[in-house]
Formats: C-alpha cells, sequence, structure tokens
C-alpha cells in the first residue's frame, strides 16, 4: 500500500503554529507516526 | 491513559529506531496547548503534531466508535495500563478517535499499519521495529 499524494498533503500543525504537510515527515527518512488517541 | 502508556513505550524505543535509520513522530487530535503539556509532562524528544480537525486521522481510516469506551477490552486495556504506572490525566483531544501507527517509507510505501480497534489496544512495540 503507498500513500497517495492526497495524504501526503495534508495538513497537521507543529506546536508553534506552523503548518506542515504529513508527507513531510517520510520525505527523508522512514517515519514512524503515532497517532495518540487523545493527549489526556 | 492509554494515549500515555503508548508514547512512553515507543519513546524510549526513539533510539533504536534511529538507529534503524527512522524517526519518531507522534499526531494527537488536541489542540497546541495540550500537546505542549503532554511534551513537557513526558519530556517527548519526538516531534509532535496536532489535527484537532481529524483530517489526517479520518483519511487514514483511524475509526471513531462513539460507543467504543463501553467496551470490556477497553477495561482490561486500563487494567493493563494502570499495572505498568499508566494514570488517567484529563481527556485533552477527542475521547472517542481511536489512533494507530504506520511506518511510512520515503517513497510513500507504508510498511506496517496498526488501526486500533478500542481504546488501549496499541500494537507491540517489537512488532513496529521489526517493520523498520
Amino acid at each position: 500500500m503507498k500513500l497517495g499524494k492526497d495524504v501526503a498533503a495534508l495538513k497537521v500543525q507543529d506546536l508553534d503554529g506552523g503548518e506542515r504537510a504529513l508527507g513531510e515527515t517520510w520525505r527523508e527518512r522512514t517515519a514512524v507516526l503515532v497517532f495518540l488517541r487523545h493527549f489526556g | 491513559m492509554f494515549c500515555r502508556e503508548q508514547a512512553v513505550q515507543l519513546h524510549r524505543e526513539r533510539d533504536a529506531i534511529r538507529r534503524k535509520g527512522a524517526d519518531l513522530v507522534f499526531v494527537g487530535n488536541g489542540n497546541r496547548r495540550f500537546a505542549r503539556g503532554f511534551r513537557d509532562e513526558f519530556a517527548i524528544e519526538a516531534p509532535i503534531y496536532v489535527d484537532p480537525e481529524l483530517v489526517a486521522y479520518r483519511a487514514l481510516e483511524f475509526s471513531r466508535p462513539v460507543l467504543g469506551l463501553l467496551n470490556p477490552k477497553v477495561w482490561v486495556a486500563g487494567a493493563r495500563a494502570l499495572g505498568g504506572g499508566a494514570r488517567q490525566g484529563a481527556i485533552q483531544g477527542d475521547a472517542f478517535q481511536l489512533g494507530g501507527v504506520l511506518v511510512v517509507r520515503k517513497d510513500g510505501t507504508v510498511a506496517y499499519r496498526f488501526a486500533s480497534a478500542t481504546a488501549g489496544d496499541h500494537p507491540p512495540v517489537t512488532e513496529v521495529l521489526a517493520a523498520l
């Protein structure tokens, strides 16, 4: 399975409020992406 | 409680993950203030992003069962997490939204995917590391 460009383009926010494309997280190295249930 | 358990377990392995040529990244569904508190409380050194609109969660088909907390498996997982030292903090995000773990290679190939079926349903860390 390969993630499409549409998924890679989805925006998430960094902790300073900047937007980042999700795909940037795996652009240079393999990413272990942990989607948390919530922060509590 | 469950997210803390999972985050701490995987964060402990961040050096092993790096040695295997990968980076650990967290995405949460609360807001940035919650994420900062989470980072500071657990001394998380990995990048943390937030997706309060759940856009990525939906695109990646992580489920959001509204009655999921009534599942008996959740209570079993709760006992396990408490036994391991995790404690429930104030819920900071969408309590119904479940998460998961993806290992994504540079070309976008998903080498591993785990979608939680219930709260507290996390993949074994060894399984995640084996996918690297």
